[in-house]
């Protein structure tokens, strides 16, 4: 027929010619590379603490200088892209995985759907930042409970796409077809809702990523996030917080880097809906 | 002849690469006299649509005359300034378009819609001025009360009310040219007669040229005054409506007068006796709303006791305009929604209660046809995933139900090598075919057609129409064939139910509901049946409409 | 017209519920030892005891919830673990600046951002929508901290052309009042001015492909008057909605920026809170923030009567 290129032929070479998605995963390859090599990038130990050398400004010792216990600022950025990346995928996998199963859940059991809404509407009022803080004040600071903490907020968002996705696609007249050839619940579901979720699922799930990786700087630069011995971008900051105008640097260097890899993510996720299918634009993410 | 209101000579317009074909209208040319309508006719992708924005200035950006000109009372269209074409627009060509729905601001009062035509040409009128001007508008094209209904918004008004809403848009400047794309398409054939009838006495009163957009002879007959028929982008046969309904001389032409299902029902075909039936329902009933959250007083019957039998190898027709309840009829005996009340007897047990696993072994013998070939597939999975699907839920190994398909898609007049291939390879047509092969692949005892075929164009309509008929007469199916169209449901069934605001208030023989309709309802659906008034002189074109 | 009113508040009470057992979870259903982690490394038994007795973690569940609700609802949100003070006071003393930052985000946002949605979308294509586009991507993508610093760096120390930090409240004047919100109001209304604009401009560039748009232009209208008559009020609703579900990301910025720009807001308030360990003013503040954005965003519902009249239930 007319045009050869069309539906289901929408694997991955097309989705990886798109500039976006370039651009976005050569600057997170790049990210990665440095988090796994970061040993043998010029670092040094990058939680001694060096009381002679506080607040040097950068130099070819010190790139980016050092902080207010003498700590090597490049060597804990460097170390640091391991927390945030780690955060920033792990919260993008538990939210999706557990928002497609409440949206799947919502969008199928009528009965149960008013209900997890409802739920879901009350957990979106709670101001995500103050939720987290909330749980890593009670709970004790950690990569765990903050990967907790930013997760639970992210859930109601993917499980609210999903279930609109759900709601549509069982209105179309070939899941009705189905049912009336005595295809069961599950087999539907898996396999006549489900492969309708999974393009806009990957591209909430860059957004999720992107927003963890933010959220995870700012809890721990409030000082409510990753404790200081496992350098993350977020504490490095907070370390500069007290004498930031004496020592921009260490709050510069950590922050750019935040804001080059986020940048790179939302980016790769805007390519990736324009790639995988235009029309998800108006669904995915109220946020973004 | 006095001169032409629009004059199209030459006309080509380049399809972006990658199109499946070069152009979306070559070398068209084409004339409306003052007083005139110009019915142009074609099927989806003949370019008749593109040539009505063309004239009005409207095309998308990547569509752009590359050849020929418009000429708009001797001022040529494609060539006018941004401004001269928004004088022009509203001013002296107006149009209307077919979905009254969408066409019309939501948001906006429909007064206030049909005064900013004035306000933007007429500007030496006044406010009041205009506010008279516009209830007279109203007035011509019979709206009731307008003094409150330019008050109203769109979704208060019915179809054909928004409808002669954008019909008084088109006059307010008292154009030379009106286009009306397809203007009745969208809307129930009692509603349609009106508008057209409107059209025609607005025409008779004013001197405007009309070129009207349609795809149905039907409507054709009723309104043209001369024809000219499109296919691919190219004019095939023109001429006075009286010539070209009497003796086209193209045979695309003449296919597509004869691919309009005839007015007049084949003689009855003889049927086995009455045996046990295969389907009875017994006051079935089915309201919207009414829960234990819903508003009171905002409930809705769609079905209101519907009581029917069908017999083995049967085929009762449905027929009803939207909102009849015809649709939720189907759906209850398919048992995607749940009746409220009543029986639904197949093979003699009731279906109505049952849900779930008990409900599981009765589903493969009732099998659904649904109106939109593009929709009723799934996208992802290849024809024979499609069609084996069913068989296979119900126990049949994979060899035997790809064998079954292959013999089913040779049934259904296609090729076994569509078993791997996807939906989206397949036109409107043959993905019907499909969905027919599908619904067969099940050996049901029960066929629904939910308007199986109102979404396709009329020579593949009578394709897929002589499909069913041939499938009926070998496998003995009872159908139930759910459509909006009289002509249609002639063609097929035996017997006939027609439905009003979900109960049934004609039924019977279809030879006999076609001699002498009982109900006042169903006289006005004939009467307002397009073509029912046209010049029968040639012979009915009937059956063996051009084969496959 | 009644009715969707009457439907839209009974719809926020089970959220307020639902927000509610969820803020009083968290401290029940928490990991560990809450009132050991409250009480700090150093505590000893006697002060774990004590804390877990002032916040009723000793008593039964179910007892602990009726009395926490029925506080709640006679306006009681506890004591400060730190100051001994009422939460509710402390609260009174420290929203000003809080409210009058996010007045002068939400107005200068939306002030920016619709116009320059409008304008991607009009121009879609061009220089003009990617310019709004690549700067919208941006403004998710830089941490409000981050952002705060640079303005800091660049338009106070470097230029000095306004304070670096601190607060007037508005008694004392209106200029330096206003002068002290600048960059703060640059910083957190950034991420807003994102959202809102790719909002505006999605909205507009589906609603100039309705039909009707189609039928204004036959009527020979201008394409400022198609703009503004036809699709700005179409494209109203779903802008209008996300301005009320960035709140919440306000919220989260108004912490950040109170703490980068010394104001002495609800946002230090929990920020010290927090390096404290007072949790019952951080349950407050959550508890006040959640109610501010739901009746924000009943509010905004209730503004869609106005821009679609098919809402009438």
């Amino acid at each position: 027929m007319s045009a050869p290129a069309a539906a289901p032929a929408r694997t991955l070479p097309p989705v990886l010619r798109h500039p976006g998605v370039l651009f976005g995963l050569a600057v997170l390859l790049v990210v990665l590379v440095a988090a796994l090599a970061a040993p043998w990038l010029g670092t040094v130990d990058p939680i001694q603490l060096r009381p002679r050398l506080r607040l040097r400004p950068p130099s070819g010792a010190a790139w980016f200088g050092t902080d207010a216990f003498g700590r090597d600022v490049y060597s804990r950025v460097v170390y640091g892209a391991r927390v945030s990346l780690a955060i920033g995928a792990a919260v993008a996998l538990t939210a999706v995985v557990l928002g497609l199963a409440i949206g799947l859940v919502a969008g199928y059991i009528r009965w149960l759907d008013t209900v997890v809404m409802r739920v879901m509407d009350g957990v979106m009022a709670i101001p995500s930042i103050l939720l987290a803080i909330a749980l890593v004040t009670l709970s004790g600071a950690g990569v765990l409970t903050v990967i907790v903490a930013i997760t639970i907020p992210e859930i109601p968002r993917v499980a609210r796409l999903v279930r609109g996705v759900v709601l549509s696609v069982r209105e179309e007249p070939y899941v009705e077809a189905a049912i009336g050839a005595g295809t069961r619940l599950p087999l539907l579901l898996w396999r006549h809702v489900l492969p309708n979720t999974i393009a806009p699922l990957i591209v909430q799930g860059t957004y999720v990523c992107a927003s963890a990786i933010l959220t995870e700087a700012i809890l721990s630069f409030l000082g409510a996030g990753i404790p200081t011995e496992v350098p993350s971008w977020g504490n490095v900051m907070a370390e500069g917080r007290q004498a930031f105008q004496l020592a921009p640097w260490v709050i510069l260097f950590p922050g750019l880097c935040v804001a080059a890899t986020v940048l790179a993510v939302n980016i790769l996720g805007d390519g990736l809906r324009d790639a995988l299918d235009p029309r998800i634009a108006r669904r995915v993410g109220a946020l973004r | 002849m006095s001169a032409p209101v629009l004059a199209i000579r030459d006309l080509t317009i380049p399809l972006p690469r990658l199109s499946d074909r070069a152009h979306a209208v070559e070398g068209l040319s084409l004339m409306v006299a003052p007083g005139e309508i110009l019915c142009v006719v074609g099927e989806s992708g003949s370019g008749k649509s593109v040539t009505a924005h063309a004239v009005m200035g409207l095309l998308p950006p990547v569509l752009k005359p590359s050849r020929g000109e418009i000429l708009l009372q001797g001022e040529d269209v494609v060539k006018a300034s941004p401004a001269r074409l928004r004088a022009l627009r509203g001013g002296r060509m107006a149009m209307v378009f077919q979905e009254p729905m969408t066409a019309l601001n939501p948001v906006l009062q429909v007064g206030a819609q049909i005064d900013e035509i004035l306000e933007a040409h007429a500007d030496r009128l006044s406010g009041s001025e205009r506010r008279a001007r516009v209830l007279a508008l109203m007035r011509d094209v019979h709206l009731p009360d307008p003094e409150r209904m330019a008050g109203a918004y769109p979704h208060q008004l019915s179809g054909g009310q928004r409808q002669r809403v954008m019909i008084a848009m088109a006059l307010a400047n008292d154009p030379a040219l009106i286009i009306a794309d397809e203007p009745t398409t969208a809307l129930d054939v009692t509603t349609q007669a009106q508008i057209l009838r409107l059209m025609r006495e607005l025409q008779a009163r004013r001197d405007a040229g009309i070129l009207f957009i349609t795809h149905d002879f039907g409507v054709v007959a009723e309104i043209a005054d001369r024809v000219a028929v499109m296919k691919g982008g190219r004019l095939v046969e023109e001429g006075t409506a009286a010539a070209v309904l009497r003796s086209p001389r193209d045979p695309y032409t003449r296919m597509l007068i004869a691919a309009v299902p005839s007015a007049t029902p084949p003689p009855p075909r003889p049927r086995p006796a009455a045996t046990a039936p295969v389907l009875n329902t017994r006051a079935l009933e089915k309201t919207y709303g009414g829960g234990l959250f819903s508003r009171a007083g905002r409930t809705v019957r769609a079905l209101d006791g519907v009581t029917l039998t069908l017999q083995p190898g049967e085929t009762l027709g449905i027929v009803g305009e939207s909102g009849s309840g015809k649709s939720t009829l189907a759906r209850c005996v398919a048992r995607f929604v749940d009746p409220t009340g009543g029986e639904i007897r197949l093979d003699g047990t009731d279906i109505a209660p049952l849900s779930g696993r008990a409900l599981h072994p009765y589903r493969r013998r009732v099998q659904v046809i649904f109106q939109d070939p593009y929709r009723s597939l799934n996208p992802r999975r290849t024809v024979g995933q499609a069609i084996t699907e069913g068989p296979r839920n119900y126990g049949l190994p994979r060899e035997e139900a790809f064998e079954r398909a292959r013999r089913l898609l040779d049934l259904v007049g296609l090729d076994a090598s569509a078993l791997d291939r996807f939906p989206h390879e397949f036109s409107g047509g043959q993905r019907q075919r499909i969905a027919i092969a599908r619904a067969l692949a099940m050996e049901p005892a029960l066929l629904i057609a939910d308007e199986a075929v109102s979404a396709l164009d009329v020579s593949v309509q009578a394709q897929v129409l002589d499909l069913f008929e041939s499938v009926r007469e070998r496998l003995n199916l009872a159908i139930l064939f759910i459509t909006h169209d009289l002509r249609v449901a002639a063609r097929l069934c035996d017997r006939l139910i027609v439905m009003l605001n979900g109960q049934v208030v004609e039924e019977g023989e279809t030879a006999a509901v076609f001699a002498a309709p009982r109900h006042a309802y169903t006289r006005a659906l004939f009467a307002a049946a397009p073509g029912a008034h046209r010049v029968e002189a040639d012979p009915p074109a009937a059956s063996g409409a051009a084969g496959s | 017209m009644l009715r969707f009113v009457a439907g839209r508040l009974a719809a926020t009470l089970p959220v307020m519920g639902v927000v509610a057992v969820v803020v009083f979870a968290l401290l029940r259903l928490a990991p560990g030892d809450p009132a050991a982690i409250l009480a700090g490394d150093a505590a000893t038994p006697e002060q774990i005891a004590a804390i877990r007795a002032r916040l009723g973690l000793d008593e039964p569940m179910l007892q602990q919830f009726g009395s926490w609700i029925w506080r709640l609802l006679h306006g009681d949100l506890g004591t400060s673990i730190l100051s001994n003070q009422p939460v509710t006071r402390l609260i009174g003393e420290r929203i000003e600046p809080t409210l009058a930052l996010a007045t002068t985000t939400i107005l200068f946002a939306v002030l920016v951002a619709v116009p320059l949605g409008v304008v991607a979308a009009w121009r879609h294509g061009t220089w003009i929508d990617r310019g709004v586009m690549a700067f919208s991507v941006l403004g998710f993508s830089v941490p409000v901290f981050v952002l705060g610093y640079l303005w800091i760096f660049g338009l106070a120390m470097h230029l000095r052309l306004l304070p670096v930090q601190g607060y007037v409240s508005i008694t004392q004047g209106f200029g330096p009042f206003i002068e002290r919100l600048v960059l703060p109001t640059l910083t957190l209304s950034a991420i807003y001015i994102a959202l809102i604009a790719r909002t505006t401009r999605a909205s507009v560039l589906d609603v100039l492909g309705e039909d009707y748009i189609r039928t204004a232009r036959a009527k020979g209208l201008r394409e400022s008057r198609v703009l503004s008559r036809h699709a700005l009020r179409n494209a109203a609703v779903p802008v209008i909605s996300v301005i009320g579900i960035g709140i919440a990301l306000l919220i989260s910025g108004v912490v950040v920026t109170e703490s980068v720009f010394n104001l002495p807001g609800l946002g230090r308030l929990t920020v010290d809170a927090v390096l404290a360990r007072d949790y019952p003013v951080i349950q407050g503040v959550i508890l006040l923030f959640s109610g501010l954005y739901v009746l924000i965003n009943l509010a905004i519902d209730l503004t869609y009567l106005f821009f679609d009249p098919r809402i009438r239930y």
